[in-house]
């Protein structure tokens, strides 16, 4: 796989590209993800994550759903549909807690659906440190 | 003789002959059985004694022989001797004397037959052939090198004692030639005294010459004779059976049983071999059989005499009686009195003999008026033609009446047929009629009969599953035509309402989320089943459902909406508690503690919104019933599992130990919606963790019983006050001390766990001390195997 994709790592760390249209959660993952020593990269809707992605191969999409221009839906097919970027790693976090969109994104190949407002951040940290290690 | 007395006499001695034939096989069969056991119990006795008689002989012709080959009394025969060499000889023999019990003594001859060395000294110089015959051909045999023995002999100067004789010759030092005999008296009686061991009465022994050697109590008995009348039996059975040593039973004569038994001597002595015969007297041996035939024949006598008696009287009475009237009635008939009836006294032959008897009689009287009869006879004759051709006319009118009375008939059928056909036809108006209002009803309409055979469909129904009208439904399986099912896409399960229906004879409301499948798309419909019942049994059934499409649509409209709020209000909230996450964690540097405790305030504060806006969704989704899930069977111990698992860190952070217990040996299952029972359990533990002080325990306990499962959620916590407790399951509401030891919490919880519960048809209570702690009960029915999906 990692033939497959050439991972551009800058200084040997690991991309996370945040797909998040608040700008305050966003804000909050461009620092937090820092911190923690990852390379991150924040797309303010699903059209311009596509346009990143054209680029960049990161190691993990951390994926909103209710986005202005292109939602987290569309976004997650547009990604499972290219060859070039459907073996990336999706989590996505929201903060729409309906069972049926849960499933509907588990279905077309999310890692995992995290609500937002019921975990703290370092949560979040831990989890994509943990998908990241999962080859 | 009277036949009654004749047929008696027949009966009785009929009767006696077979109690005596009885009696006698009694007496054979047990004879035949007896005589076997005692033949084969003689042989075997025969078999073991001959055995022990052989080897005593064998032993004493061997100890002779053994004495014959001392070179001693080689030395001693061949040549002359001093008196000192004689003594020194019988010293020798005493001493073998000695070894070899049951002798009476051993003596040398010599090749003349003189006794020239004795044990016992006495007879030294007499000759064994002064002593008869059979002495003497013994010597001879032994002198041509044979061994042999004597018979049976009375001793010496002894009127009881009886001996027998054994010798065997000497030979020279060089083996080539025979120079005297040895010879050997054995103490008969001594040597017999092993027969008496024998239990039969009657015990003889034989040589192969055919010779009485011994019997039971020989010494007593003495009555031994050379000539015995066995004699020739025994030389034949000798001469026909070789090889054998049990030879048979000789047939018993009048008066014992007897069996003889061969055994072939162990060493080469005369003849080789002794034959045993054993008796016993008949009645002895047969004493067992005669005694159970005499005890048959005493207890039948008189059971059979009783009988015989009673058959006497009957036969008496039904033969003897009536025939004595009958032969009276019968000498006393005369021409005058020919008219007299005799009465018939039984039935049976004898009646039937009267009644032959009285129509004889009858005949006889005929006979008599035949002539008279015959005048009068032809007279009838010619009246009757006379009425033949009057009926005749008769008939014909007869006939006409008839036809008019068919005709009349006719008409009248006619006449109701008609008044029926009308009743019919507005009967049929009026189904017609019903079946037009089905067809035009709004709801689909279907009915199948038991076997899901539709029988009608209204025209909606066909509609909705896209079906030209008039295009053939009735008579079709209906779940080919209908698919109802529970769900779409995964969960989809297919159900069978009308088995539903007529299984429990009941009406089957469809479950919500149910749709009609068609070529075409998923209608969301409710409805229900219900079975047509007529007189106690039930016919078919009949559905009503209804396409609630637009009712989804606004539903969904309204969920998308609170979707959306809930997603808007969050999305500040998560931006707040990270970041006040961020500020307590030191990421904008250390913080004095006034500013901490001040943002932990607003970080429980802002929790408190989350989980205000979680409730709220939750509250609302049920209010709107939107929130139902599908029911499914529920391993309630996994799940508990599961919900305590996602809890530890929370357990972990408030220090309280949480221990679940399964009280039964099953894992239970219930029917519930699987999220919504884990949302239960995860709330109602959370709650016990959170109102428990640090250092306490929750507990979870599952038991069954009654086809009831109940959950008990236990703390020992600070309860609900007793005032309070009644608005427990009200919606924001909570209790003041929960209030004071946990500012998070919306009050909407529980109202959600009640909500939850009672979806799967659980019911939710509890009890509760204030300080001591809350146990809530949960309790569902046990899940039953559901086969409501064929799919």
């Amino acid at each position: 796989m990692e033939n497959d994709m050439p991972i551009a790592a800058e200084n040997g760390k690991k991309l996370v590209l945040a797909v998040e249209d608040d700008a305050f959660l966003a804000s909050i993952h461009k620092n937090k993800m820092a911190k923690e020593g990852f390379e991150i990269f924040v797309a303010g809707n699903g059209r311009e994550a596509l346009e990143f992605l054209k680029t960049r191969k990161p190691d993990i999409i951390l994926l909103d759903l209710i986005m202005p221009v292109m939602d987290g839906f569309e976004t997650l097919k547009e990604i499972k549909a290219n060859p070039e970027t459907k073996d990336l790693k999706v989590v996505v976090l929201s903060n729409l807690s309906q069972e049926e969109d849960k499933q509907r994104v588990m279905d077309m190949g999310a890692l995992d659906y995290v609500v937002k407002a019921n975990v703290s951040f370092r949560e979040i940290v831990e989890k994509v440190k943990a998908y990241i290690e999962i080859k | 003789m009277k036949i009654a007395n004749k047929i008696s006499i027949t009966i009785g001695l009929g009767s006696l002959g077979i109690l005596v034939i009885a009696g006698f096989q009694s007496y054979s069969y047990n004879r035949d059985a007896l005589e076997k056991n005692i033949t084969e119990n003689h042989l075997h006795v025969a078999a073991m004694y001959m055995e022990k008689i052989d080897q005593s002989l064998a032993a004493q012709y061997r100890n002779l022989k053994l004495t014959a080959t001392r070179i001693k009394v080689r030395a001693f025969l061949s040549g002359q001797n001093s008196e000192e060499d004689r003594l020194l000889l019988e010293k020798g023999l005493k001493d073998d004397m000695a070894i070899y019990t049951g002798l009476n003594s051993l003596d040398i001859l010599d090749k003349s037959g003189r006794i020239v060395a004795s044990s016992s000294g006495e007879r030294l110089g007499n000759r064994v052939t002064d002593k008869g015959e059979a002495f003497s051909g013994l010597f001879e045999k032994s002198l041509a090198g044979e061994s042999g023995y004597s018979g049976v002999v009375l001793a010496d100067n002894s009127s009881d004692k009886m001996e027998e004789y054994f010798m065997s010759p000497v030979l020279s030092q060089d083996g080539q030639e025979i120079i005297g005999v040895a010879s050997e008296s054995i103490d008969w009686n001594e040597s017999m005294k092993i027969l008496d061991g024998i239990d039969e009465s009657i015990v003889r022994l034989y040589n192969s010459q055919g010779e009485l050697i011994g019997a039971k109590n020989w010494q007593n008995s003495l009555a031994f004779s050379p000539e015995d009348k066995n004699k020739p039996a025994l030389l034949e059975a000798f001469k026909e059976h070789p090889q054998e040593n049990v030879l048979a039973g000789i047939a018993n004569n009048s008066k014992a049983l007897t069996s003889i038994a061969k055994e072939n001597a162990m060493e080469e002595y005369l003849g080789n071999g002794w034959i045993l015969i054993t008796q016993t007297p008949v009645a002895v041996a047969f004493a067992g059989a005669t005694k159970s035939a005499l005890f048959l024949l005493l207890l039948l006598l008189p059971i059979i005499i009783i009988i015989n008696i009673i058959l006497i009287i009957i036969i008496n009475r039904s033969v003897g009686v009536p025939l004595d009237f009958l032969i009276r009635k019968v000498k006393g008939v005369r021409e005058e009195n020919l008219t007299e009836v005799i009465p018939i006294i039984s039935h049976d032959e004898i009646g039937e003999l009267i009644n032959a008897f009285n129509e004889m009689r009858v005949r006889l009287i005929e006979s008599k008026s035949h002539l008279e009869e015959e005048v009068s006879q032809k007279t009838i004759e010619l009246k009757t033609i006379l009425d033949q051709t009057n009926k005749k006319n008769e008939n014909l009118e007869n006939s006409k009446k008839a036809m008019l009375n068919i005709l009349e008939d006719f008409e009248e059928s006619k006449k109701l047929l008609e008044r029926e056909k009308t009743m019919y036809a507005a009967e049929r108006d009026r189904s017609e009629g019903i079946l037009r209002y089905l067809h035009s009803i709004g709801e689909g309409v279907i009915a199948t009969d038991c076997d899901g055979v539709l029988t009608f469909v209204n025209l909606t129904a066909a509609k909705m599953i896209a079906r030209a009208e008039g295009s053939p439904l009735i008579g079709k399986e209906y779940l080919n035509e209908f698919v109802f099912s529970s769900g779409k896409g995964s969960g989809k399960k297919i159900l069978d309402p009308v088995a539903e229906a007529l299984k429990s004879s009941a009406v089957f409301p469809l479950p919500p989320y149910c749709y009609l499948t068609t070529s075409i798309s998923n209608i969301p419909i409710s409805g229900s089943f219900a079975p047509i019942i007529k007189n106690g049994k039930p016919l078919g059934v009949v559905s009503v459902f209804q396409d609630i499409t637009e009712r989804y649509n606004l539903e969904k409209e309204k969920d998308d909406f609170l979707s959306i709020t809930a997603h808007q209000l969050r999305t500040p909230l998560t931006g707040i508690r990270w970041t006040l996450e961020s500020l307590l964690d030191g990421d904008a540097g250390k913080l004095p503690k006034e500013a901490t405790e001040l943002l932990d305030q607003i970080f429980k504060n802002n929790q408190r919104l989350v989980t205000l806006v979680n409730d709220l969704l939750d509250v609302s989704r049920i209010n709107m019933g939107k929130s139902k899930e599908e029911l499914d069977t529920v391993d309630v111990a996994s799940l508990i599992i599961d919900g305590i698992k996602t809890l530890e860190g929370l357990a972990k952070e408030k220090k309280v130990k949480v221990i679940f217990e399964k009280e039964c040996k099953e894992d239970p299952q219930i029917m519930i919606g699987p999220k919504h029972f884990f949302q239960a359990i995860e709330n109602l533990v959370s709650n016990a963790i959170k109102y428990t002080p640090s250092g306490g325990e929750a507990h979870l306990l599952v038991s069954l019983k009654k086809q009831k499962v109940t959950i008990a959620v236990s703390d020992n916590g600070i309860g609900i006050p007793e005032k309070e407790q009644a608005n427990i399951f009200r919606k924001f509401f909570r209790a003041s001390n929960a209030v004071l030891k946990e500012t998070e919490g919306s009050g909407l919880g529980l109202n959600v766990v009640r909500s939850f519960v009672e979806e799967g048809g659980g019911r939710i209570w509890f009890e509760s001390k204030e300080g001591k702690g809350t146990t809530f009960f949960l309790e569902f029915p046990v899940a039953q195997a559901r086969n409501v999906s064929i799919a």
